[in-house]
């Protein structure tokens, strides 16, 4: 999977970009909006850490 | 949709601003995704994805969200929130654009539930998640609307 890298990191640059977006708007209450997802998350980071290793 | 699931909520702020609450639009985006712990758990893809729990539960329904807007306005009142409308139409609205966009993947999503049970849709995206991450058609998509969520609330 590691040929997928590339891919991840553009994920990752949209999904930062956009974090920084929605705090740009809603500032401090960007915390209620994450904090429910957050678990779902990292599970997903994880597994996709995983899959990159291989 | 991944990333679409936060650029298409900006983007429909980004237009109607003044009448939506973004926080409440954005939860109610993710909110159908808590059907998604099985799937994050899982080993390998199942030859069926359609009988995998991901978007098989009523949380990924257009009629759950028309049942909550109504539920969520009255309690909001009841509890005195003055934008409690914004708030409930921003949520049950976020959830269907959820819905909506996702039955553009392969597996469908059941639309028209509870009168049927079966998944509709525009079947032209990857549902597997690797598959889906790769794709260029879907990079091309989402990237799109990427970047209009961000010239549309930066500029």
């Amino acid at each position: 999977m590691r040929e997928n890298a590339k891919y991840v990191a553009f994920w990752v640059f949209m999904g930062l970009t956009l974090l920084g977006l929605v705090i740009w708007k809603i500032g401090i209450y960007t915390i209620v909006v994450i904090a429910p997802f957050l678990p779902l998350f990292i599970i997903a980071m994880v597994k996709m850490a995983r899959e990159l290793k291989k | 949709m991944i990333i679409g699931h936060v650029s298409i909520p900006l983007i429909i702020y980004g237009l109607f601003s003044g009448n939506l609450d973004l926080a409440a639009l954005l939860i109610g985006s993710g909110f159908p995704n808590f059907d998604v712990l099985p799937t994050l758990l899982r080993k390998e893809t199942p030859k069926d994805p359609i009988n995998e729990t991901h978007a098989s539960t009523i949380l990924h329904t257009i009629f759950l969200y028309l049942v909550i807007l109504p539920i969520l306005y009255l309690v909001l009142s009841g509890l005195g929130w003055s934008n409690s409308w914004v708030i409930a139409m921003s949520f049950s609205l976020g959830g269907i654009i959820h819905v909506l966009t996702e039955s553009f993947d392969e597996k469908g999503r059941r639309l028209l539930y509870p009168l049927s049970k079966k998944f509709y849709g525009i079947k032209v995206l990857p549902y597997d998640f690797w598959t889906y991450l790769t794709d260029k058609k879907v990079m091309a998509l989402e990237g799109g609307l990427f970047l209009a969520a961000f010239l549309l609330l930066v500029f």
